[in-house]
């Protein structure tokens, strides 16, 4: 786009930059529910069962090239606020795996899933809230 | 830093969303500038000089 036209519509870089990573997002997640459904069918050929089973890798990696794409595409404030949450959100993550087995020796809870992906996405989305709302006061 | 943005985009009278529009950044950066949440990187302040005719200096003064 020109810087003309983006002139003409001052208010398309948000959602435009919003709306490209959701649907580059909802295209790679939709993928890896696919290559993940494709896993469980039978298949007598063994090279085709391989294929099957590591289909899921590709689309896991098109998440990371859509957060990528979007990162390069948003502005240098929202990248600041970005990497910020990134930073806070893998500290926070990290010590919270740290303290559950002390607080599980004395708690009944259960034991703590390996995968960290899941634990670390929900303390992202609330570091990202977060700095959004008390950033320049935090930090 | 303080910066005399919103004075000088009522001054023009620019909206936030107009005034992103012509520095192809998003409104929240605009208004992180303005209320001094944020200072702009060197290409964006001259981006912003550029956008009002006037050096950086006139712009963003040092708090202290």
């Amino acid at each position: 786009m020109s810087p003309q036209s983006q002139a003409l519509h001052p208010m398309d870089h948000d959602a435009r930059t919003g709306l490209r990573f959701v649907l580059e997002m909802a295209g790679a997640v939709a993928l890896l529910a696919g290559a993940s459904w494709l896993r469980h069918l039978p298949a007598s050929d063994p090279v085709l069962r391989t294929g099957l089973q590591l289909l899921p890798i590709v689309p896991v990696w098109l998440i990371l090239a859509a957060g990528v794409r979007n990162y390069f595409r948003i502005d240098e404030f929202q990248r600041l606020r970005f990497l910020q949450a990134m930073a806070l959100a893998s500290g926070i993550t990290l010590c919270l795996s740290w303290s559950y087995p002390f607080a599980r020796a004395v708690i009944d809870l259960p034991p703590l899933a390996p995968d960290h992906s899941v634990p670390f996405a929900i303390v992202f989305m609330i570091a990202t809230f977060v700095l959004n709302v008390r950033g320049h006061r935090l930090l | 830093m303080k910066n005399l943005l919103k004075q000088l985009r009522a001054e023009c009278g620019m909206t936030q969303s107009d005034l992103a529009g012509r520095l192809n950044v998003s409104r929240q950066t605009v208004n992180a500038i303005e209320t001094e949440r944020y200072d702009p990187s060197l290409p964006l302040a001259f981006a912003i000089a550029r956008v009002f005719g006037r050096k950086i200096e006139e712009i963003f003064t040092d708090k202290g």
